[in-house]
């Protein structure tokens, strides 16, 4: 299992959204305007064919920007790479994101190998898809855009390359020690409550929810449950939750300092973890009204900087 | 520990959005901000170039200090 992954996914978890659930989540996510892109991930989403072709259909059909996450493990070949994406294409995907680093590079030579990549990326452009390759990174690996980009060759032009850094969390906590430190100069999670992800057990996130498949963090980001109430309920409660506006706009990091002067973070995935796992209590004790009038100062002190700057 | 302890009422929602967002003063409006420019482009016209720029300091001076843009 890749020991970077952040959401601790493998062969020990199989499970998957039921399709009611699947569809019940597209509908609702339908009525609300500001959702527009929906993204198939994992783990490896192609591992469960008939739902991310009804994933992909359905989400088409909604006239939603559609969106697969993969290891390009079914690209050994160019030929089988063009019948997979032609499938999905016909199906409505959009957008390929291909993740490719050391970690992946070292099971994907049992399906092949890093020319699956060139394969997958050649398939995706060739069908006019938006294609990306995104890339996981800590200061030991030998794998970043520039590498991707030489070996994409004469499609590295056509292809967007992505650099990012590992967040030391679940599986990829062995690897704290050689995580880069990649933290915002100024504000904070731009992904907290402009995404959201759902989860096989129902199970809605205020971001992309990477420290929910930590049972001891799980609770942090879970805003409510598809399979028990309707969407626009979660995103509700999600737009209404002082605790993300001050992730959102002044970063988890800060609050972690807060508690903890001497506390080191490398992500703010990492910082959010913390924050469920050892700094629950400050948060409780402090609450809701501390939250409030911290992020009144802080965004104020924030103005200033960013005006500095 | 549960995410919704920190669940705005509708009543706070507001009042925090007022305060993190400044809002406009009552009387700082275009129409107050085209008032001052036709003064000072009249001192400009009329007056010499002395006069005109210690009036357009002195309306600066106002508007950001104790006047409508404040």
């Amino acid at each position: 299992m890749c020991r970077h992954c952040s959401v601790g996914a493998g062969p020990h978890h199989n499970e998957v959204l039921p399709v009611e659930y699947v569809e019940k989540a597209l509908r609702e996510a339908s009525d609300i305007a500001s959702i527009q892109v929906v993204v198939a991930t994992g783990g490896e989403p192609t591992l469960f064919p008939k739902h991310l072709e009804l994933l992909i259909k359905t989400a088409a059909d909604f006239g939603f920007i559609t969106r697969i996450v993969t290891n390009a493990w079914w690209a050994r070949t160019l030929e089988m790479a063009r019948r997979y994406v032609r499938r999905w294409r016909e199906l409505g995907l959009e957008e390929l994101n291909i993740s490719f680093d050391d970690f992946h590079l070292e099971y994907l030579r049992l399906f092949g190998g890093e020319e699956n990549v060139v394969n997958a990326a050649r398939a995706g452009v060739e069908e006019g898809l938006r294609t990306v390759v995104a890339v996981t990174r800590t200061r030991e690996t030998k794998i970043d855009a520039s590498y991707v980009r030489k070996l994409l060759g004469d499609l590295a032009g056509e292809v967007i390359v992505t650099d990012d850094f590992i967040s030391p969390t679940s599986r990829a906590s062995g690897l704290y020690e050689e995580a880069v430190e990649n933290l915002p100069p100024f504000g904070g999670c731009v992904h907290a409550g402009s995404e959201i992800s759902i989860h096989p057990n129902g199970d809605v996130t205020f971001c992309c929810g990477h420290i929910i498949t930590d049972p001891a963090s799980a609770w942090f980001t879970r805003a409510g449950n598809i399979t028990k109430e309707h969407l626009w309920d979660v995103v509700d409660r999600i737009q209404r939750n002082v605790l993300i506006w001050y992730i959102r706009f002044i970063g988890p990091h800060v609050l972690v300092k807060k508690f903890n002067e001497e506390e080191e973070t490398k992500h703010l995935c990492h910082a959010c973890h913390l924050l469920a796992t050892k700094y629950w209590k400050e948060l409780e004790t402090r609450g809701k009204e501390w939250i409030i009038n911290d992020l009144k100062k802080e965004v104020k002190g924030l103005n200033v900087r960013v005006l500095a700057k | 520990m549960n995410l919704d302890n920190f669940l705005l009422t509708p009543e706070e929602t507001t009042n925090l959005v007022n305060d993190l967002i400044p809002q406009p003063q009552a009387g700082c409006t275009p129409v107050v901000c085209v008032g001052v420019l036709a003064v000072a482009l009249h001192v400009v016209v009329v007056w010499s170039y002395a006069v005109a720029i210690t009036a357009a300091v002195a309306l600066q001076v106002y508007c950001v200090v104790i006047g409508p843009c404040r």
